[in-house]
């Protein structure tokens, strides 16, 4: 399946596969992870999350992994773990660089100086 | 740990789940709660409160959102946030205009607050008092036997002859008198068995009177919750103590549970004690009526066969007791009809409390078609706006989408508004007790009513932005970008604001020619002459001694009134059963009799036992010869005095004075003729009736009322104090102003009249304000046009004229719809204030001169604006 099928993602789902890119993650992973990496700038509610999950696996981006260890008395939120598919890989990639391409756009209007944007 | 509040929040997000697709929620329902739960920790952990919120709110809020937007249909959720705008995008836009405009926010908050308060309040009213079920098992099936009260035997009869019954209890209102450490007056109840078990009572501690301890001469009690904690302070001891009531010792077996409420048809709405009736006491005869008959109807009876069951036994009561149930003719004299419980509670009052209610409604579309006309104004104001947004490709269905949303954040600020008014309305009903309104314990704002407002303030929201979102969105781009580049100048529709203006006066109309005929009609009650000068007249209510001999109770009143008499200031004392207004509708001043002169007599007369320095104290006016004094009340023949409507029917007023009477085998004879005292207040016509002395005829009763006439009388511990000083075993129950007895006998009907008033002024201030408010619009929309016209000579007379001319015009028109409206309903007024005339002269002349000052009032401001348009500084 061509990754440019897919774009260009939400910003949701292009942070969502960019924290599943390190490592599997369960639902509370991914929540935090996003939180960490954006704060308060992409609202991430949980069933939103699972409804994202539930349509990039559907469209072969996500996939279910196995948990890392049986831990036994988990709590439902950290028992199922997902991950990127090969195609999902290369979709976030592809989403990366065409947000690069942009921002190079931006840059060079003047409109981004060292990375960050010109309010004045 | 627990985030406080979770369980709700979570409880509220599974029900926003719920609206997601199954399929969903099979896979990560739990899962997405369990997540939800999670970030409600967190936020608590590591914000506090504010943490807290934002999860739940960011949670419940995105769901909410997600929710709609499935259940509309509107995109399907593609995590992309431009779709969440597209359902967001109306409120979000509608709460930033508003934000944009606080002031016209405001002002229509503001408005349709006071509209849905005062509908609130009333509702809560209406509710409490009128549809919530009373607090008793199976309660509809609860029915009270009218037609006055019941003797014992009565009742006896009744539980064996009238099957439509399942269980049967009489029970009778009255005040104890408790010997402790002090003497003392309790209210309470005397109960027949299955008193307790018809209204569901149940004992708090201890336990209920069994119905084996009625008539076994042992005499047991119950006090209620309230009292318990009130006198007693709580003690547990209390159950189990004897207590010496009336003179006789009463064990205390329990004490009752606090949600129980006296059933006020029945009882009185204050009962601290209550003690089984003794059917034993051979007081009960068939004379002494004085019980409330309250059943159950038995499995399958209904109402109507209660009727015929109690109508056979009126019936069957005449031909053996022709004396006491049968008239002239033999026929049935009472009729024994029964009625719900429900009406015997509420029946005075639901008419009345159904009007105000519409009043307050009445009320609250004048409020909303004032803030129509502000958003309708507003609307024309942003037409550029929103032709710029149509020509851009806006589609109408977007820009309704807006109005309307900002229409339902208006409706629900100003029902949040309103709610807490209504909170505030109902407290002060409450504390104001507006003559012994039933079932006042009921009003409360809860849940119900609540629910009630949201819809109420929705609809109200609705009702005032629909027009003006409608006539705004189909602005067509074209045509106002036109108006708005400053091209022709074209005269915009103002026929909408007229009409909601005329609406305004209508209903503004209608609320006050009613509101104005019940004040009239109140006037009409209050300056009815009472038959007695209340001013400087002090009521002091006494029990002389009920457990006392009569021979003491006719020397302690006596004793009494000199003690009083004798107090520096007091010119004049005097008692009677009652004073004139205290008692309203009862018979506890007097007792019905026949009086005879000669041949000709009288088969209905009342008869007032009073102390001699009655008639002076209160001030009544004698119309021939004079009162009876002290030596006259003592012995020789017993004299009394008739009022004139008793004189005119007995000897056609003449000539009485000085002659004797038969009053049953006793002979008496009339001293006087005095005007007639209103006894049953304002409403009530002067009956025939006489004046014998207490001593002689009066002192059965033991409860009196000294008026007191002073200049200026006695406090009121200088008045407690001689009656005790005077009488040890007396107990003084309530000092009061002769006018406060007065005016509180009209309590109901000043609490009525004023809310009506109240709400029809608020409606004449709106509907004037809304008037005035279009035509300074107008105006102003105008100044162009008006100051090309007196630049080309128009006269700046006529242009007022013309201004006056068409607001008096839409006010005209208004008004008579508002009267037209008014007849149908008219009759309804009786409710709130007996003899109300809907039609009173004064009441219409009134109004018209209200309406046309108003009106005249609300144009000539803009009229004077207008006349003062610079043509110079406009064309310029």
């Amino acid at each position: 399946m061509d990754a440019l099928e897919h774009l260009p993602l939400s910003p949701r789902d292009f942070l969502i596969l960019l924290v599943l890119a390190d490592d599997p993650l369960h639902g509370y992973g991914i929540l935090k992870a996003v939180e960490e990496r954006t704060g308060d700038e992409v609202p991430l509610d949980p069933a939103n999350l699972y409804r994202s999950l539930k349509r990039l696996r559907r469209d072969g981006i996500v996939e279910e992994a196995e948990p890392p260890e049986d831990g036994g008395d988990v709590p439902l939120e950290q028992r199922r773990y997902f991950s990127l598919t090969e195609t999902g890989r290369a979709v976030v990639a592809a989403e990366a660089a065409r947000l690069e391409r942009l921002t190079r756009v931006a840059r060079e209007a003047r409109l981004l100086e060292e990375g960050r944007a010109v309010l004045e | 740990m627990r985030a406080p509040g979770e369980e709700g929040a979570v409880v509220l997000y599974r029900l926003l789940l719920r609206l997601l697709p199954r399929s969903f929620r099979r896979e990560h329902g739990e899962e997405s709660v369990a997540l939800f739960r999670r970030t409600l920790r967190d936020g608590w952990r590591e914000g506090g409160g504010r943490g807290l919120a934002r999860a739940a709110l960011r949670g419940a809020g995105e769901e909410a959102r997600a929710a709609v937007r499935r259940r509309t249909g509107r995109g399907r959720d593609r995590g992309s946030p431009r779709h969440g705008r597209s359902l967001g995008a109306p409120w979000t836009q509608a709460a930033r205009t508003l934000h944009r405009q606080p002031a016209l926010a405001g002002a229509v908050v503001g408005l349709l607050a006071l509209g849905i308060g005062a509908t609130v309040t009333m509702l809560s009213v209406v509710d409490g008092v009128l549809l919530r079920s009373l607090p008793y098992p199976d309660p509809g099936r609860i029915v009270v036997v009218t037609d006055g009260s019941h003797s014992w035997p009565d009742y006896r009869d009744w539980t064996e002859t009238v099957p439509a019954f399942e269980t049967l209890a009489a029970a009778t209102g009255m005040t104890f008198t408790l010997e402790e450490e002090r003497r003392d007056e309790l209210r309470g109840a005397r109960v027949s068995d299955g008193f307790f078990s018809l209204f569901g009572a149940t004992a708090y501690r201890g336990r209920l009177p069994t119905a084996d301890e009625l008539g076994s001469g042992r005499r047991v009690g119950v006090v209620s919750h309230a009292a318990w904690l009130r006198r007693w302070g709580g003690d547990p001891r209390l159950v189990g103590r004897s207590l010496r009531v009336d003179g006789e010792p009463v064990e205390v077996v329990g004490v009752l549970s606090p949600d129980f409420v006296p059933p006020e048809a029945v009882t009185r709405r204050a009962v601290d004690l209550v003690i089984p009736v003794d059917p034993t006491d051979p007081d009960l005869d068939r004379h002494e009526r004085s019980f409330a008959v309250a059943g159950r109807l038995a499995g399958g009876a209904t109402l109507e066969r209660a009727r015929e069951q109690l109508r056979a036994r009126a019936e069957a009561f005449a031909r053996e007791y022709p004396d006491q149930y049968a008239d002239e003719t033999g026929s049935p004299a009472r009729t024994f009809e029964p009625v719900s419980l429900m009406e015997a509670t509420t029946g005075e009052v639901d008419t009345a409390l159904l009007v105000l209610l519409a009043g307050a409604s009445l009320l609250l579309l004048v409020a909303c078609a004032n803030a129509a006309s502000l958003l309708l104004a507003r609307g024309t104001a942003r037409r550029g706006e929103l032709a710029v947004r149509r020509a851009l490709g806006g589609g109408r269905g977007s820009l309704l989408a807006q109005l309307l949303a900002e229409a339902c954040l208006l409706g629900a600020a100003a029902g949040a508004a309103g709610l807490a008014a209504a909170h505030g309305g109902v407290r002060v009903i409450r504390a104001l007790e507006p003559g012994d309104l039933p079932r006042l314990e009921a009003v409360t704002v809860d849940v119900r009513v609540a629910g009630a407002t949201l819809l109420v303030a929705l609809a109200a929201g609705l009702l005032a932005g629909a027009v003006p979102a409608w006539r705004a969105a189909a602005v067509s781009p074209a045509r106002v970008l036109r108006l708005a580049s400053g091209g022709a100048r074209g005269r915009a529709r103002t026929s909408g604001s007229r009409g909601l203006v005329a609406a305004e006066a209508a209903l503004a109309s209608l609320l006050l020619v009613g509101s104005l005929a019940v004040v009239r009609g109140f006037e009409e009650l209050v300056a009815v002459a009472p038959g007695i000068r209340p001013a400087g007249v002090t009521a002091v209510s006494v029990d002389v001694g009920r457990d006392a001999p009569e021979e003491e109770r006719a020397a302690a009143a006596e004793a009494i009134r000199t003690r009083l008499a004798a107090l520096a200031g007091v010119a004049a004392v005097g008692a009677g059963f009652s004073v004139p207004y205290e008692v309203s509708g009862g018979s506890r001043c007097c007792w019905a009799g026949e009086l005879a002169l000669e041949d000709r007599e009288m088969d209905w007369i009342w008869a007032h036992p009073v102390t001699p320095g009655y008639f002076e104290a209160l001030g009544a006016t004698f119309v021939e010869g004079r009162a009876f004094d002290d030596a006259e009340a003592r012995e020789g023949p017993t004299p009394i005095v008739v009022n004139d409507v008793a004189a005119r029917e007995l000897a056609g007023g003449d000539g009485l004075v000085g002659r004797a009477v038969r009053f049953g085998p006793r002979e008496l004879r009339v001293v006087g003729i005095v005007e007639g005292i209103r006894h049953w207040g304002a409403d009530q016509p002067v009956e025939p009736e006489f004046y014998v002395p207490y001593r002689r005829e009066g002192t059965w009763r033991s409860g009196l009322t000294f008026a007191v006439r002073g200049a200026p009388a006695p406090g009121g511990d200088a008045l407690r104090r001689a009656v005790e000083e005077a009488a040890p075993r007396a107990i003084v129950s309530a000092v009061r102003p002769m006018t406060d007895v007065m005016s509180s006998a009209l309590a109901r009907e000043r609490f009525y009249t004023l809310l009506l008033g109240a709400f029809a002024g608020t409606a004449l201030l709106l509907a004037a304000a809304g008037l005035s408010g279009t035509l300074l619009y107008d105006v102003r929309r105008r100044r162009h046009e008006l100051g090309v016209r007196m630049a080309l000579g128009a006269p700046a007379g006529r242009l007022v004229r013309r201004i006056v001319g068409g607001g008096l015009l839409t006010v005209a028109g208004g008004a008579a719809l508002g009267l037209l409206a008014y007849w149908p309903l008219a009759r309804h007024l009786q409710e709130l204030v007996p003899g109300v005339e809907p039609g009173h002269p004064v009441a219409l002349a009134g109004f018209a001169a209200v309406i046309a000052g108003s009106a005249l009032l609300a144009t000539w401001i803009p009229a004077r604006l207008a006349a003062g348009t610079d043509p110079a500084a406009i064309l310029r």
